[in-house]
């Protein structure tokens, strides 16, 4: 059973993180909090000081919680019994990575809605939160079924780091799973397949040697980025290492419409 | 519904058939297939072996793909099978599939025959090697796209539809075209892509509204689209991605702003340089 902590706003991009993770709560147990920073930028100037200012506050957070409450109940996320919504005050990042350091938390899940334009993907691999988490973030950017199956996709560096976490959050998913590993060649306009790579599945095999099921695929793959970026798009969920903004990953990860669950460097 | 079904003697409007087929096995709508011929030629047939300039047998050809068409029904429960007149047999719904021969210009008759007939969708085939042209009257399936006033599906011949893009504008979404959005995904058994029209920051809940909507109503439908979002600045570098989806499907009613982007000159050109089937809904 993982411990998630989820965090909400009242929008879609939340909805739909929503019903994704209700989709993969009918294959292992999650036990849920769901956390909300009010912005509070958006509420107008603070009232006062003191006892006013208070008052103010006291308005927003509950005006904050009866929001996600209503959320979670239109996406029937309250079947699941989460535990009540925390609604905290500050700057979300750091209020984020503070609640993620005093719970026991396995993963972060958010909600983001899918542009063509990367902006807003790279913005998030630029922000305090992800650049210091210690927990796979699970980005929700689109609804997939989950017989879409999993990705994991890393270079030669990543790929191999990727495998504890795999197991650690997955190792009872019963989902066909399938490792890329990618080799950027930016001189050719063509991708060469390297169909079952030996060394990719050697190492591959130590690993899975403890668990019951081998992936369903494992492939390699040397070309453009561009190209590359098109086989990483029908799955249900995406696994790679966080990348930097400026890595070619985040690009590929940036035009992928799947959710991506982004592992940090270390466990 | 009405379908009207344009083709002429080629490969592409024969392969078009059990698409078409399948549409009316999904709608019930009622099938008009349509053939022209130029003024000035006519069939051996019909000109006794004599005709001016005689090019192709145009009533055989419609006879043929009629008979085609109609083969891929079941002939007792489908509601195209005929009525058993001896037995006065009137109970259920029955559905026509007729055939016209029309003299003129291609894209002006199918146009005309669209209107007199009031008619929902127009139904294309083109030839892919030529630029979503017919092989011997050029370009009337782009005319015809860019001319009608009902909806239009250009096919492009042995171009496999495995995923559906869908340009929705955030303005107007119309019951009927996520209806045809629908029947295609289901027709073709394809995934779909839905792309939403972003002008700035300031409209982003509005659309985040009507997309909610548009996710809840293809939920429903057991559709798990996938949603992206497009600046209406970036749309033409999104859509050049043409080897993505073999079927591009565009909202061009009047107050479109899809419309507005691609007036139909422009379509003509986004056409011809697309190598997706698309479906224009009106």
């Amino acid at each position: 059973m993982h411990n998630v902590l989820m965090a909400l706003q009242n929008d879609l991009a939340s909805s739909i993180a929503i019903r994704f993770i209700c989709q993969m709560e009918e294959l292992g147990r999650f036990n849920i909090q769901t956390v909300h920073v009010p912005d509070l930028d958006k509420e107008g100037d603070a009232p006062g000081v003191g006892f006013v200012h208070r008052a103010w506050e006291d308005g927003v957070l509950e005006n904050a919680r009866q929001e996600i409450s209503r959320l979670m109940q239109k996406e029937n996320l309250i079947r699941y019994r989460p535990m009540p919504p925390r609604i905290l005050l500050g700057e979300r990042d750091q209020v984020i990575l503070s609640e993620l350091l005093q719970g026991d938390y396995d993963i972060f899940i958010e909600g983001l809605l899918h542009s063509f334009e990367p902006d807003a993907f790279l913005k998030k691999l630029e922000s305090d939160l992800y650049r210091n988490i210690s927990r796979p973030i699970l980005m929700v950017k689109n609804l997939v079924k989950l017989n879409r199956g999993i990705q994991v996709v890393g270079d030669q560096d990543t790929i191999f780091s990727l495998l504890p976490w795999f197991f650690k959050l997955w190792k009872d998913l019963d989902v066909k799973t399938e490792f890329l590993t990618c080799q950027f060649d930016d001189q050719s306009d063509e991708i060469v397949f390297l169909e079952n790579d030996t060394h990719v599945i050697s190492t591959i095999e130590d690993g899975w040697s403890r668990s019951s099921t081998f992936p369903y695929k494992v492939k390699t793959v040397k070309g453009p980025e561009m190209r590359v970026a098109e086989l990483v798009r029908d799955h249900a969920l995406v696994m790679s290492m966080i990348p930097t903004s400026w890595e070619k990953m985040a690009g590929i990860l940036a035009t992928s419409p799947c959710p991506v669950l982004l592992c940090p460097r270390t466990q | 519904m009405r379908i009207l079904f344009a083709v002429d003697e080629h490969s592409y409007s024969a392969k078009t058939i059990p698409l078409v087929a399948r549409l009316g096995n999904n709608t019930w709508a009622d099938i008009r297939m349509l053939i022209t011929h130029k003024a000035g030629t006519m069939s051996a047939a019909e000109s006794g072996g004599a005709g001016k300039q005689i090019m192709v047998d145009t009533s055989k050809v419609l006879s043929d793909y009629h008979q085609q068409l109609l083969a891929n029904f079941d002939p007792v429960a489908s509601p195209y099978s005929q009525p058993n007149q001896a037995e006065n047999e009137t109970f259920g719904i029955h559905k026509e599939i007729t055939a016209q021969v029309r003299e003129g210009n291609p894209a002006r008759e199918i146009l005309t025959e669209a209107k007199e007939e009031e008619c929902d969708l127009i139904v294309i085939g083109c030839s892919s090697q030529d630029k979503c042209s017919w092989r011997d009257a050029g370009k009337v399936p782009l005319w015809v796209a860019g001319e009608a006033t009902c909806s239009v599906l250009v096919m492009q011949e042995d171009k496999p539809i495995n995923k559906i893009l869908c340009c929705l504008d955030h303005d107007y979404i119309s019951q009927d075209s996520l209806e045809m959005i629908s029947q295609m995904v289901t027709l073709f058994n394809a995934d779909l892509d839905i792309v939403v029209l972003t002008e700035g920051e300031d409209i982003r809940q509005k659309i985040e509204e009507k997309l909610a909507w548009l996710v809840n109503y293809y939920n429903s439908h057991d559709i798990f689209p996938f949603i992206e979002l497009v600046k209406l600045s970036s749309l033409e570098a999104f859509l050049s991605q043409k080897t993505r989806w073999g079927l591009v499907a565009m909202w061009m009613g009047k107050p479109s702003i899809l419309g507005r982007l691609f007036p139909s000159n422009k379509l003509a050109r986004l056409l011809k340089a697309n190598e997706s089937s698309m479906l224009l809904l009106r």
